[in-house]
């Protein structure tokens, strides 16, 4: 066609979007503290200098022992290696706001996206019960439903999850109903696309990079939450290592043995901060036709 | 023969760098324009040639960064505006620059009602001249004169139409409400970028004669920033055409557009259908506008040049006298011959 | 008897009343009244009018995206309106679509080859391509539309306006259809792209026979390319007939605006009131 004319940018299929995100050192940040903390999930254990104390061992000798070269964060007022336990902690923190991010932001997009779609009634119904569940304080909510179904692992997920749900209805519930009358998917439909086909290939593609940011937003806040059902005890029990648990007990013995607050207290800020800049990066780097 | 009195606005050398991702984009290489009261002239070229960087930088509203002037100047009425501090900068915005943006949908704020915004404007170019609005309550005398501007731009019933709402009106009317706010100050320059373009043809045409109108009445200096030959055709005195950064073509519209020396301007004149231009016959200029990024040595426009020469590659011609006000940057141009 | 024309509209009619608040209608918004229109085979036929005659209501409903309140539109002689699902997608792939603003009306999130190849992959059973069929086809398409291979692994926004309208005839193009609606196609496009688009129209027609709805507010754009000119006018038909008798003998006094209206650069510039130059 036009030799000489050069053109806008050289083709490049999907890496544009990793390339963009590699730009901004903030977000790379974060995806280093995310990688940091999921392999503190995955290996924290196994990592731990005294796995003893991880399983429940107690070492009354050393109690409240200051950092040093064999207790790089000190001991705690069982005796136990402060290191060991936030390092195994970290299953339980991460794997609980996983969890608790992955259930809500699925079933919120699943309600959302229905109600979007096929509006009418159904949209009504789904959106009053959204509503409903907002009014609702997310803590003071997960508190009720763990009193009412006792600690433990599975409970504190669930009682958070149930709370969790709305804001992706409400979010996704809007982005399809923006979706649904764009030129592209008036094209899509005059072509003679089936529902489905519309739905997935030309709807939700155009709704779910705003679900992944909130989500990667929402997994430092649901960390938060977490630890926050744990420090005002209704989360895990102990001895199952758990930052906001360790915060909790930690606290009667401030500011005399601080040491025995900073590692799960660091631990829960790099994670927290972590995926906040890889969601805020999400965000700069995942809308396609994003500058920068 | 030099001028007595400056112009009213002089573009000098203007250079403009933008800071990309991919390195810095020469995106002005040296416009110069020079406009005097009365004028209307059509800054024109295709999308991404700096028609509305250039118009952009006259009120100084280019971000820097990522924008950058190496070289150059701007001058209103004989000052440096590149030299004004931002304060002075601002109180000429609106007060002696007028502005008027593409999209008539999107300029307006929809929240407020019409003669709210009209007389905002008024009030903010009543605090560097208050001889701008009459006497009385300052907030009277500013609604008073959204009313009469809105009845110059040719809204009837203006007084009512004050308290209406922006999603009321028609875009042509959008656009009428934007040409009175950018008039409510008083300008001596207005600057318009595509003001007719999301607008249908009747109604562009209307629009345009009401922008002659105002130039005419009130010796207004305007820049009528389009893409289309035929807007300037209709409106303007004096023509400029872009490309990729530069003034290829200048001069009074008659001129330019009865013998037009770029091959530039020829192929954006044969683009526009005319009412008996047989079907199959338009002559499309074929490409796009240089990535400038890496821009081509020489001439930015001999790979798209039927007339291209080794020597158009190598070195960029200057803009050329040719006579009557008409200039041509091009080394191999259609010689008009003038009397 | 004659064969019935490839898409005819009779009395064709569609009111909106526009929802005041949850339980309040306003009042009744006529968008199209009695509209009739017959396009042949590659014929085109230009729709004129301003924003609001109701241009957009009109292809919306030829395509069965909307129902109209009354009237009929034949396809071929048979009733649109009461086409099965298998009939409607035959339909849908014999009459295609052009839209406005290419950028909107491309999804972000796929290459021009997915775009090219999606009505191919809706329409398999009649368009019946493989895998390789298809891809050899997006080829064919795209050089079609005067683009080049490799343009076709991009997304819309690494594409010029021009290109992406291009890319939008080229899907237009893909399932084998004999009819376009071209709703303003040209109006987001700057003027060399307008006619290197307008002139891919012609050479497309002129190769594939094709039938053209050509739906614009200029009237010199339309005069270029259509045949035949129906002006509309608050829902309204108010003129109709061959291109050049509209432009020479107008009957209404909204065609004379309309002409009046479309830039032409051959007339002559020297208009009273207009400044020479001045130094």
């Amino acid at each position: 066609m036009t030799a000489g004319t050069r053109l806008p940018r050289p083709a490049a299929r999907r890496p544009r979007a990793l390339r963009r995100f590699g730009r901004n050192r903030l977000s790379l940040l974060g995806a280093g503290l995310v990688a940091l903390v999921l392999a503190l999930a995955l290996f924290g254990p196994l990592l731990a200098p005294y796995p003893a104390h991880v399983a429940g061992g107690i070492d009354t000798a050393a109690r409240f022992q200051p950092p040093s070269a064999a207790h790089p964060f000190g001991t705690n007022e069982l005796g136990q290696d402060v290191l060991s336990l936030t390092l195994a902690g970290a299953r339980v923190s991460v794997l609980a706001g996983f969890s608790v991010v992955l259930i809500g932001g699925t079933t919120g997009t699943l309600i959302g996206g229905i109600a979007g779609f096929l509006g009418g009634w159904i949209d009504e119904i789904l959106m009053r019960l959204t509503d409903l569940m907002l009014i609702v304080p997310n803590l003071i909510l997960a508190m009720t439903v763990a009193a009412v179904l006792g600690p433990g692992f599975q409970n504190m997920v669930l009682a958070l999850a149930l709370g969790w749900w709305p804001g992706y209805a409400r979010l996704l519930r809007g982005e399809v109903l923006a979706a649904r009358e764009r030129p592209h998917v008036t094209a899509a439909r005059a072509m003679g696309a089936s529902q489905a086909r519309v739905l997935v290939r030309h709807i939700l593609p155009n709704c779910v990079s705003p679900v992944i940011v909130k989500m990667s937003l929402d997994m430092g806040f649901a960390i938060l939450m977490v630890a926050g059902l744990g420090f005002i005890g209704i989360g895990v029990r102990p001895p199952v290592p758990e930052w906001g648990t360790m915060l909790a007990t930690a606290r009667a013995y401030m500011p005399d043995m601080w040491w025995v607050a900073m590692a799960p207290g660091l631990a829960i800020f790099v994670a927290v901060f972590g995926f906040n800049l890889l969601g805020d990066g999400l965000r700069d780097s995942l809308d396609p036709r994003g500058g920068r | 023969m030099p001028p007595l009195m400056p112009p009213l606005l002089e573009i000098r050398d203007l250079h403009l760098t933008m800071a990309t991702r991919d390195g810095p984009a020469q995106v002005l290489t040296g416009v110069a324009l020079r406009i005097a009261r009365g004028e209307i002239w059509g800054l024109v070229g295709e999308s991404g040639c700096g028609k509305t960087l250039t118009g952009l930088s006259v009120p100084r509203l280019v971000p820097c960064p990522p924008a950058h002037y190496p070289a150059g100047e701007v001058r209103l009425d004989g000052e440096d505006l590149m030299a004004l501090s931002e304060r002075r900068m601002r109180a000429l915005r609106g007060r002696r620059i007028g502005m008027i943006l593409q999209d008539p949908a999107t300029s307006l704020n929809p929240t407020m009602r019409i003669g709210d915004q009209l007389a905002d404007v008024a009030l903010a170019a009543a605090r560097h001249d208050p001889a701008l609005l009459g006497p009385g309550p300052a907030r009277t005398a500013a609604r008073a004169l959204a009313a009469t501007m809105l009845d110059r731009v040719g809204i009837a019933s203006a007084r009512q139409r004050l308290s209406a709402w922006p999603h009321e009106f028609s875009g042509g009317m959008r656009q009428r409400v934007l040409i009175a706010m950018a008039l409510i100050g008083a300008p001596d320059l207005l600057i318009a970028d595509e003001p007719t373009s999301a607008l249908d043809v009747p109604v562009q045409a209307q629009i345009l004669a009401l922008m002659q109108g105002m130039a005419a009445d009130r010796g207004l200096g305007m820049i009528l920033i389009t893409h289309s030959m035929g807007v300037v055709a209709r409106a303007c005195s004096h023509v400029a055409v872009m490309y990729a950064g530069s003034i290829v073509e200048t001069g009074p519209v008659v001129e330019v557009l009865d013998r037009p020396a770029h091959p530039y301007t020829r192929a954006l004149m044969a683009a526009v259908p005319g009412r008996h231009t047989p079907r199959g016959t338009l002559r499309a200029l074929p490409g796009t506008v240089p990535d400038l990024l890496a821009a081509p040595p020489g001439c930015r426009f001999a790979p798209r040049c039927p007339r291209a020469t080794p020597a158009c590659r190598a070195a960029r011609p200057p803009l050329r006298p040719l006579g009557a006000g008409h200039a041509v940057a091009c080394a191999h141009p259609d010689a008009p011959a003038h009397g | 008897m004659a064969d019935p024309p490839l898409l005819e509209l009779r009395g064709v009619s569609r009111l909106y009343r526009p929802r005041r608040s949850l339980l309040a209608r306003g009042p009744e918004v006529v968008a199209l009244d009695g509209v009739s229109l017959r396009i042949a085979q590659d014929e085109s036929l230009g729709v004129v009018g301003e924003s609001g005659a109701g241009k957009s209501t009109l292809t919306r409903i030829i395509l069965r995206l909307e129902r109209p309140d009354a009237g009929q539109i034949l396809y071929r002689g048979a009733d649109v309106a009461r086409f099965g699902p298998g009939a409607l997608r035959a339909f849908r792939a014999r009459v295609q679509i052009v839209f406005q603003d290419p950028q909107a009306a491309l999804n972000p999130r796929m290459t021009a080859e997915e775009i090219v190849t999606e009505p191919m992959l809706v329409h398999r059973d009649t368009v019946g391509l493989d895998r390789r069929g298809r891809r050899a086809r997006v080829a064919e398409l795209i050089e079609t539309v005067g683009l080049r291979p490799d343009h076709l692994r991009r997304f819309p926004h690494e594409l010029s306006g021009g290109q992406r309208q291009r890319i939008g005839i080229a899907r237009a193009l893909a399932a084998g259809p004999e009819l376009l609606l071209l709703d303003e196609p040209t109006s987001a496009l700057d003027v060399s792209a307008q006619a290197q688009v307008l002139n891919l129209l012609i050479d497309l027609q002129d190769r594939l026979g094709l039938g053209y709805l050509f739906i614009s507010h200029d009237l010199a754009v339309v005069r270029y390319l259509c045949d035949r000119i129906a002006l509309i006018r608050q829902g309204r038909l108010v003129e109709e007939g061959p291109a050049a008798q509209i432009f020479d003998a107008p009957r209404t006094a909204c065609a004379r605006r309309l002409i009046d209206a479309a830039p032409d650069l051959g007339a002559p510039l020297r208009s009273a009131g207009r400044t020479t130059g001045t130094d």
